[in-house]
């Protein structure tokens, strides 16, 4: 042997580390604020309207008192469990959704036979309108629990489903091919790089299936007598169409509208939260 | 280092073995790190058909430090999957610490050409490099000194929280670097690695390399298009042709070690051999 090579040189240019950076926040703090703004203005030239007497107040009544009355009907046990209802068949609709979406989602966007093979069906069935269900579902299940989730499953998968498909076919094979070249084993590779790079994709569908689930469970409720939930509490009461369940309505309406605002926000702060590296790694480098 | 390698590795290493050797085993000089014999590969078929390598043979001992280089498209690429196992060539075998490729061989591991895309971005920089032995059997302070150490010996600690996008394209290299040593492979297959990456940068990886191989006792193949690249970091050189690449020369590089950016790129020998490499280049695998 001869002489022994000297101790390797430390690598020439050590790098400093990059300052943190943070210029979203403050972008996304005046985009929200500008949100509320709207809002707030909407609201204000609604109780306006109202107050001024230009329109019938039974029909529009001043927004203030559609606010009151959503805070108040939390006092009524039968709409406390309207709610819990509809937010049940959400989530086990959402549940249950992804639990076939996704896997189907994967061995789809993973084998191209398999996707070649489902894809008439799919194309066949994604078309059909899930409120057009409700008479066959109906008569098959009943107005129950049962009947709102078959109809909530079949609006959620799809989103959920191609996302995850086209999330899965995006994965970049050089990725994959590097966790080959570590011996990681097939499932390995599905498991570490596959699923992990398609997760924002699913993610995605999950907060557009949410949105239409939540659409969806309210509308089977409203128009499948016999149903619980909130839709069918605005179902119900209009039935007596006094100013008092007119408001109620409202307030069933708006209450509605909060939930999906709260859940799509809550799916959207998870997607920041655990996604960032995602917008991050497409926007910039 | 230099002068305790064998002297004669070029050429075809089977002819003469073959006949003899029992089944199983492997062609060539007994104890070599990797034997590629016969190794041709056809991609698709018909029409479409394009022959990339053809008919390479040549062997490398271990803690050698082999440069690949050859006209873009020349195959190169190609060459280096079917050492790593991602490919079956066509025809021929690859053998790697006397065993045959039947796919990806054990104590081998990669530095890609695409840092960007071989890094994953929604892991931090510490578990990026922990991501090859994140499923072996090592205690996790064990895993977490070989990521430690692996970073450290390419200047990167401090840097294990952050995540591949926030770091420069050199610095993602280190990185990538990194994952590859964690691994502790005794072959390292880097294929054009510093391709796109400053000029600057560039010679500081170059000299990484050259302290990790003596670190750590790796045989490396390095593919370049690069021939100051090749000439520097190599104890050989192995010139390919036009496609369908043959290996139109074998090259012994002997120059002063430890190398140096300046007095090695300097040296006559230095000099001598670049251009060799590059007419041998230009003229696309014609004799000169
Ligand atoms: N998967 C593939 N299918 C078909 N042709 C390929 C494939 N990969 C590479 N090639 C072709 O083989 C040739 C050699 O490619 P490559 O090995 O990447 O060359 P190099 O790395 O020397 O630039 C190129 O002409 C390329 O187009
Ligand atoms: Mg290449």
């Amino acid at each position: 042997m001869a002489i022994a090579t000297p101790a390797p040189p430390a690598p020439t240019t050590g790098p400093t580390p990059p300052r943190a950076q943070k210029p979203r926040s403050t972008a996304r703090r005046n985009a929200v604020l500008r949100g509320l703004a709207g809002v707030v203005g909407l609201i204000l030239l609604l109780e306006i309207v109202s107050r001024s007497g230009l329109v019938n107040t039974n029909f529009l009544p001043p927004f203030s008192s559609v606010l009151w009355k959503a805070i108040t009907l939390w006092g009524d046990e039968v709409f406390r469990a309207d709610v819990l209802s509809t937010l049940l068949t959400y989530v086990y609709g959402m549940l249950i959704a992804c639990a076939i979406a996704i896997p189907v989602g994967v061995v789809l966007g993973m084998f191209r036979p398999a996707y070649r093979g489902a894809r008439a069906i799919v194309e066949l069935m994604r078309p059909i309108p899930p409120v057009a269900l409700v008479p066959l579902v109906l008569l098959v299940l009943g107005a129950g629990l049962e009947m709102k989730l078959v109809i909530v499953v079949f609006a959620a998968i799809w989103p959920i489903m191609f996302n995850t498909l086209y999330g899965v076919h995006d994965v970049d094979p050089y990725a994959k091919e590097m966790a080959r070249s570590f011996g990681v084993s097939r499932f390995g590779v599905i498991r570490r790089v596959v699923i992990p790079s398609a997760a924002p994709f699913v993610v995605t569908g999950i907060r557009i299936a949410s949105s239409i689930a939540l659409i969806v469970v309210i509308t089977v409720e409203l128009i499948a007598g016999g149903a619980q939930g909130i839709g069918a509490f605005i179902s119900r009461e209009r039935a007596f169409s006094d100013a008092e369940s007119y408001l109620a309505v409202l307030a069933a309406t708006v209450t509605a509208g909060l939930l999906g605002l709260v859940i799509n926000l809550g799916i959207g702060w998870l997607e920041r939260r655990f996604f960032g590296w995602d917008a991050t790694a497409r926007g910039g480098a | 280092m230099t002068d305790s390698l064998p002297t004669t590795s070029a050429g075809a290493p089977t002819q003469g073995a073959a006949p003899t050797r029992p089944a199983g085993t492997a062609p060539g000089t007994p104890g070599a790190a990797v034997v590629v014999d016969h190794v041709s590969h056809t991609y698709g078929r018909g029409d479409t058909a394009h022959h990339a390598i053809h008919d390479l043979n040549f062997e490398v001992m271990p803690k050698e430090c082999v440069s690949i280089v050859g006209p873009s498209g020349a195959g190169k690429t190609t060459l280096l999957r079917t050492l790593a196992g991602l490919l079956q060539p066509s025809e021929g075998a690859v053998w790697v610490n006397g065993k045959k490729n039947t796919g990806v061989p054990d104590g081998m591991a990669m530095v890609f050409q695409d840092y960007s895309r071989s890094l994953l971005p929604w892991l931090s920089v510490e578990r990026n490099v922990a991501f090859p032995i994140a499923g072996s059997s090592l205690s996790k302070p064990e895993r977490k000194a070989l990521v430690d150490e692996s970073l450290e010996a390419v200047g990167l600690k401090g840097f294990e929280k952050r995540y591949p996008w926030q770091l420069s394209g050199g610095m993602q290299q280190r990185v990538a670097i990194a994952r590859a040593l964690a691994y502790r492979p005794k072959l390292m297959l880097m294929d054009e690695p510093f391709a796109s990456v400053d000029a600057q940068t560039r010679e500081g990886l170059e000299d990484l390399v050259l302290s990790i191989r003596d670190r750590y006792d790796m045989t490396i193949l390095f593919v370049t298009h690069d021939i100051d690249e090749s000439v520097y970091l190599a104890n050989r050189v192995l010139v390919l042709s036009r496609p369908p690449a043959t290996l139109v020369e074998d090259i012994r590089v002997e120059l002063a070690e430890p190398r140096d950016q300046i007095t090695t790129r300097e040296d006559p020998a230095f000099i001598h051999l670049r251009g060799h490499v590059a007419r041998l280049i230009h003229s696309g695998g014609e004799p000169v």
